[in-house]
């Protein structure tokens, strides 16, 4: 195979490695891809873009750009998973840096010439696979070098998603303003330039990453996990993970905790001041939107690592029971009844570290049940569930509140009605997650050799 | 690769000055992009008035 040094056989690591060296290099690739989230700074001046003929594009079209990147995002990652665990860590993210440094440029060429479909290539489908490949790309060698603490590991990682939107959001629109005024064109050359950076910042992440050597295991830890029927000892491979009714319980945990977050996430500025008109300044619902940012990418790391010590089954019962309770509840601090800015805001934050602890914990969710031989492929299957999510969750919100416009009804009015929505999303996954049982034996791998996958040579027993 | 897989072949040898490089590369940035944020959530506290012209108009 082409660039042998990428493959994983040159990236195991050697005696004397610290495997605290491996959380950097996947937060490097994190970091880097979460730049995704921070896409909206990007929608105004698109907008403002003008063909020759004088010609624009409508903010339904530019904001295809976003959801092209998400749905390749999960395409992608349900279709190289099983890839990636044979090729390993290294060549998925330098795969991963060359498709996202690459969409950036592609778009750039794009935003010159005026072509949309160029940017509905260029940053939707060739970063969007970009974001596929990087996301599941460090999971299960984070889970291999952590098995004494996989939620805080994969926790890091993921929380550098949440993170990336923070670094992408002000380096984008400075990049912006900085080549605005030296009478350049703004978006073609901040997307060069970010393709550039990322791709760089990527190749660090791409050439610390290592693999632990075969029978490695934390020194001082005796490889004793905490006793529960839903830690397996087990493996499942992917192709058998996914016909179990517990890949499609967690689907659907996964489904509904990430709709429910986006029926916040996707209003958070403008249902603070419907909420609150002539309360809450636009001003103050940027700030709301930054706290939104931050216990979202906090949670990640506070959820995760706390379901190491809860366990999964446990954590996720927290966020779907508290959840229920917080969504049902967050309207009744609006005007006219409570009246409670603080209390609203409290409750959005804690939803939101959920919404987050729900995308960070899952796949050590999928560690615990199918074991860690295949859970970078298992997990790039389920994130299917995100994909789906990001269509529906703004769906139901967009849907309800047009109705509401259209019938010349306050918008204020129809947010009870969407957090309830909700709630009913979130008792869905309360019930699937009560649902998760250990993974039937007739599923487990017979020939097990976690370091060195061969999928060829391992069948299940059914 | 033929090391005996004792606790101790597992300890690491890497120097502390290079774990604590490689996460200054991420924390630096990290710490860029976060006080922006957090500049931008403090914006939650700001009480002035909200004229009239301000507040959200009904949408399309």
């Amino acid at each position: 195979m082409a660039f042998a040094f990428l493959d994983r056989s040159h990236s195991i690591a050697k005696p004397g490695y610290s495997r605290w060296l491996v959380p950097p290099a996947a937060l490097a690739i994190h970091l880097s891809i979460g730049q995704a989230y921070a896409f909206s700074v990007f929608k105004n001046p698109l907008l403002a873009l003008h063909a020759a003929d004088g010609s624009a594009w409508s903010l339904k079209e530019v904001g295809y750009i976003f959801s092209i990147a998400i749905l390749f995002l999960g395409l992608s990652a349900a279709l190289f998973g099983a890839w990636l665990e044979r090729a390993g860590p290294r060549r998925a993210m330098f795969y991963s840096a060359c498709c996202f440094g690459a969409g950036f440029c592609v778009a750039s060429v794009g935003a010159s010439f005026h072509s949309l479909t160029l940017i509905y290539f260029g940053y939707g489908v060739l970063g969007g696979i970009g974001l596929g490949l990087g996301y599941i790309s460090p999971v299960s060698t984070l889970i291999k070098w952590f098995p004494d603490r996989p939620g805080l590991a994969t926790g890091l990682a993921i929380m550098g998603f949440g993170g990336g939107a923070m670094i992408g959001g002000p380096l984008g629109n400075q990049l912006m303003a900085h080549f605005k005024a030296a009478g350049q064109p703004a978006i073609p050359y901040t997307w060069i330039a970010m393709g550039v950076v990322y791709f760089i910042f990527m190749m660090f992440g791409v050439f610390t990453i290592r693999v632990p050597r075969e029978g490695w295991k934390p020194a001082g830890w005796s490889g004793e996990t905490k006793v529960s029927a839903l830690i397996s000892t087990h493996n499942v491979d992917v192709h058998h993970a996914w016909r179990t009714p517990q890949f499609w319980l967690l689907w659907i945990i996964l489904f509904t905790n990430v709709t429910a977050g986006i029926g916040i996430l996707e209003q958070a500025a403008p249902m603070i001041q419907d909420l609150f008109k002539g309360v809450v300044s636009p001003t103050a619902a940027v700030g709301f939107v930054g706290l939104l940012s931050i216990f979202n990418m906090a949670g990640r790391f506070f959820w995760a690592s706390m379901s190491d010590i809860l366990g999964r089954k446990p954590t996720y019962f927290i966020f779907f029971a508290l959840g229920i309770v917080l969504y049902f509840f967050m309207p009744a601090t609006r005007l006219g009844q409570l009246g409670s800015v603080n209390l609203f805001v409290a409750i959005a934050v804690v939803a939101l570290s959920m919404y987050g602890g729900g995308f960070a914990t899952i796949p050590a969710y999928l560690k615990d049940l199918f074991g860690g031989f295949n859970v970078s492929a298992i997990h790039g299957r389920l994130l299917t569930a995100w994909s789906l999510a990001g269509i529906v969750g703004p769906l139901i919100v967009n849907a309800i509140l047009d109705h509401y416009v259209a019938t010349h009804r306050p918008k204020a009015e129809a947010y009870p009605l969407i957090l309830h929505i909700m709630c009913g999303l979130l008792a869905v996954g309360f019930v699937a997650n009560l649902l998760v049982k250990p993974v039937d034996r007739k599923y487990w791998m017979r020939d097990e050799k976690e370091s060195e996958p061969n999928p060829s040579k391992l069948v299940a027993s059914n | 690769m033929n090391e005996p897989r004792s606790d101790t072949a597992n300890r690491s040898t890497t120097s502390p000055l290079l774990i604590a490089a490689a996460w200054l590369v991420v924390v630096l940035p990290t710490a860029w992009g976060l006080s922006y944020t957090v500049q931008n959530a403090l914006k939650i506290f700001d009480h002035t008035p909200v004229p009239a012209a301000t507040v959200t108009p009904p949408a399309k």
